[in-house]
């Protein structure tokens, strides 16, 4: 039972006192200070009065709402992929894209850094990419008559970072993106560089033209939050993209947050959505689905009874389960939708409803699962089905 | 710790009053449940004990205690499985009212103080959405419906006591105190009640086993009318019964026989019971059904055929010569009971013997001792005894005395009677006038001596 969403506020002017915006990074090493936008952590928060706190969530609601009908005013259709990516966004994650080219994928990743006012970087994957085009590399650098080397910052030191066609690099690059996506920071040349918060990558994956890709290493998929799959559209929405897109009006996005305080705010809002509470049973069965998820009698399945029954398939066809990154996914995304639906605490269809995007892609199918041609998102259905005749 | 939370403590009170009311729904549900089973064994238990064999009851008796022993048993897993802790009282809240596990989230939380700037607008939810789980919405005051499945059993109960219940037998208190047709209106003893069911149910066993000896009182005390057993049973209403059931007949009738027919038939089943215990428990216990519900028992019928056989045999040899003196009341009611159709137990072998007669010890008097008829008819043995000795005491001063004979100081007393002199008189009593001797003629002495011998 959630609360409808309010309508769509307009978008705020920014003040005029907002402060400077932050540097693209912050070095570690010794360097000056720059001023940055430190995380906020939740539990430094100040406990805030029942009204206070009901202002934060209408906050996070109505900016959530207004992202979304900025991206819908450049989007036709894909409403669930908007929102879930926008779910990842606040909780925190990255977004692994799959579809076929041609369905907007660029175009979303665009509007969304457009809409949320923030920096916003795409790197367009392929087999010669190396490592320093992501990350960034020493250069030699004149000033004043002395040479020395400088750090110039490559494109992975932004707010809003697409990877397309991340499947084309080689490992070697694709893993490039791993301690920036994991840590928020990058090492080069033995200097370690902070992002700055928020970071954002959303990679995209086409599933056609497998041929001279790299599949994905499973620890690098374990980075993505959820794993959202981008269909074709419908006839209508088929209709409104190539009538809309062929005209000379091109629609025009507005930024939701004020430019100097963008990323405070998403941070803001990102650290709201780690107070949602969570109830001991809820985060029992958000444990249980991630424990079904490893097969039986795998070697490195957990002693102990699970809470859930072991799935046939899941034992036939998956070859590793899911880490608890993913049960870090469901609660994280179960409290964004929460949130949504104006309600401080999680349910269990919270967590139904973000269980197949933030577990599928950590699912690892065998052989057999190839052959069969076995979808992740099927195995999943299946324990979500098997859990709620268990559960309630 | 968090800080104290008016709040916090007001969800926590209304969610332990919730649990309190289901919980005791769940009591009382397996109590009545469980009640019902019980009730609807002990049901069959006394239908069969009334209307149904030995053998049917012994089955349905260990059937009876294997329900009851399942019903306690499956009270008790009900109580275990569906007793309510605090946690499941929160969830069935929640799910109740819809709260969407806000309750769960609140008071579940293991680390209660978890820092969290919602969790007091978690609360101000919860508490806006008060009256959806108001502890009178969600669990409402009401009787269980297995109340009414525990009152359809006792319904049953009731129902079957009733029509099981074999035909109703007067109970010796009633009989006794209906008036005897043949008793005086101005019978003290007649009017005064009982002191117990023993002593009454004695009272019918002296009659019937006292003999010879009520007969002589009866022809002495000059009331042919009077049915011996009920004068008999009017003197121990006075005061001389024993404690003992049987006691009285065996003292006042000497020989064996008469002591076994009077403690083979001692009525009441239980005291009976007591001296002679059943073979099983499922007999015992269908004994005393049946003896609770007033019906004739297993070992009454046993008892009966041996008594009634005895009583039968003995009356063969006594049966009189002609132109003998007549044998006791008990024999008259042996008479009567024989030939009586009116009696159910006139049919079955020895029934009709005095001793069966006095084991009913509720039974009227007049299915003692016959009708008034018959009665009469014993009556006129007696009084023929009594011309008879009215012929030798036609001198005497006073000839029939309302109250009990008391022989005179010296005079021999007749057997079964106290001596006089161990009774003494009260203020507003007269004694009785002393017999003369009487003058007797030689030609009827030897007759004279003969009946003032009780060894002849």
């Amino acid at each position: 039972m959630s609360d409808p969403l309010p309508p769509d506020p307009p978008a705020s002017d920014p003040p005029a006192s907002d402060p400077p915006p932050p540097a693209a990074a912050t070095r570690v090493a010794p360097r000056p200070a720059r001023p940055r936008v430190a995380p906020a952590r939740p539990n430094d928060n100040p406990p805030l009065d029942a009204r206070s706190a009901q202002g934060r969530v209408d906050d996070f609601r109505e900016a959530f709402a207004s992202i979304r009908a900025e991206l819908r005013k450049a989007i036709v259709g894909q409403v669930e992929v908007i929102e879930e990516i926008l779910i990842s966004l606040f909780a925190g994650g990255h977004v692994l894209i799959e579809g076929v080219p041609g369905t907007g994928k660029t175009l979303i990743v665009r509007t969304l850094g457009q809409a949320l006012n923030l920096t916003f970087n795409r790197i367009q994957f392929t087999i010669d990419l190396m490592p320093a085009d992501i990350t960034g590399t020493r250069v030699l650098l004149e000033q004043d008559g002395r040479r020395e080397l400088a750090f110039a910052r490559g494109p992975v030191f932004a707010h809003v970072l697409l990877a397309d066609e991340i499947n084309r690099a080689t490992p070697k690059t694709q893993s490039a993106l791993l301690e920036a996506m994991a840590e928020g920071q990058v090492t080069a040349a033995g200097t370690t560089y902070k992002l700055q918060p928020p970071f954002f990558v959303l990679a995209t994956l086409n599933p056609i033209e497998m041929e001279g890709t790299y599949p994905l290493p499973e620890a690098q998929l374990d980075r993505f939050l959820f794993k959202v799959a981008l269909p074709y559209p419908n006839t209508g929405d088929m209709q409104r993209i190539i009538g809309s897109t062929t005209t000379a009006t091109v629609p025009e996005v507005t930024p939701v947050f004020p430019p100097r305080r963008a990323a405070a705010r998403v941070e803001e809002l990102k650290a709201l959505v780690r107070e949602v509470l969570v109830a001991p049973h809820l985060e029992e069965y958000a444990a249980a689905l991630v424990r079904a998820t490893i097969p039986r009698g795998s070697k490195f399945a957990p002693a102990g009874p699970s809470l859930l029954p072991a799935d046939e398939q899941i034992a036939r066809y998956v070859a590793f389960g899911s880490s608890p990154r993913g049960g870090q996914a469901l609660l994280l995304g179960a409290k964004v939708r929460a949130l949504l639906a104006g309600r401080v605490n999680i349910t269990y269809d919270d967590i139904d409803r973000v269980a197949v995007p933030a577990l599928n892609h950590r699912l690892v199918l065998n052989f057999a699962a190839r052959a069969d041609d076995i979808d992740p998102r099927a195995l999943i259905q299946r324990l979500l089905d098997a859990a709620r005749r268990l559960h309630r | 710790m968090p800080p104290f939370n008016v709040g916090f403590a007001q969800v926590e009170d209304r969610l332990r009053v919730v649990r309190r009311r289901l919980n005791l729904l769940t009591l009382q549900h397996a109590l009545y449940l469980s009640g019902s089973l019980v009730t609807l064994a002990i049901a069959l238990v006394i239908a069969l004990a009334l209307r149904g064999q030995g053998s049917f009851f012994a089955i349905a008796v260990w059937f009876a205690v294997a329900s009851v022993l399942a019903a306690v048993a499956a009270a008790g897993l009900r109580l275990r499985q569906r007793w309510m802790s605090v946690e499941q009282a929160v969830h069935f809240a929640d799910r109740c009212a819809g709260l969407d596990d806000r309750l769960a989230t609140l008071l579940l939380d293991p680390l209660r103080g978890r820092a969290s700037s919602l969790k007091d607008l978690l609360l101000q939810q919860v508490l806006a959405a008060e009256p959806r789980w108001h502890v009178d919405t969600l669990v409402p005051r009401r009787v269980p419906r297995s109340l009414f499945a525990l009152l359809a059993s006792l319904a049953a109960l009731i129902v079957i006591s009733f029509l099981a219940r074999p035909p109703a037998i007067p109970s010796p208190i009633a009989a006794r105190s209906a008036p005897h047709p043949n008793q005086p209106a101005d019978d003290p003893a007649a009017a005064q009640p009982p002191p117990n069911s023993a002593r009454v149910e004695g009272a019918g066993q002296l009659g019937a086993g006292a003999g010879p000896g009520a007969m002589q009182l009866a022809g002495l005390s000059g009331a042919p009318d009077r049915a011996p057993g009920a004068d008999a049973g009017a003197s121990t209403r006075s005061g001389m019964v024993p404690d003992r059931p049987g006691q009285a007949a065996a003292e006042h009738a000497p020989g064996s026989t008469s002591a076994d027919r009077g403690r083979s038939a001692v009525g009441g089943a239980l005291p009976r019971m007591a001296a002679e215990p059943p073979k099983d428990m499922t007999d015992k216990l269908q004994s005393a059904i049946r003896n609770a519900f007033g019906a004739e028992t297993a070992e009454d019928r046993k008892l009966a055929a041996p008594a009634g056989a005895r009583a039968e045999q003995r009356t063969a040899e006594q049966k009189p010569a002609p132109g003998e003196r007549v044998a006791g009341a008990g024999a008259a009611a042996d008479k009567k009971d024989g030939t009586s159709p009116s009696n159910s137990s006139a049919h079955q072998p020895g029934a009709g013997s005095a001793a069966a007669a006095g084991e009913r010890g509720g039974e009227a008097p007049e299915q003692l001792f016959g009708s008034a008829p018959e009665a009469r008819k014993v009556g006129s043995g007696g009084q023929n005894v009594s011309i008879k000795l009215g012929t030798f005491a036609a001198l005497a001063p006073s000839q029939v005395e309302p109250q009990r004979h008391q022989p005179p100081v010296g005079e021999p007393v007749p057997s079964g009677m106290p001596p006089a002199s161990q009774q003494p008189l009260a203020d507003e009593q007269v004694a009785d006038a002393p017999l003369q001797k009487a003058e007797v003629a030689p030609q009827h002495e030897a007759l004279v001596r003969r009946i003032f011998t009780r060894d002849e």
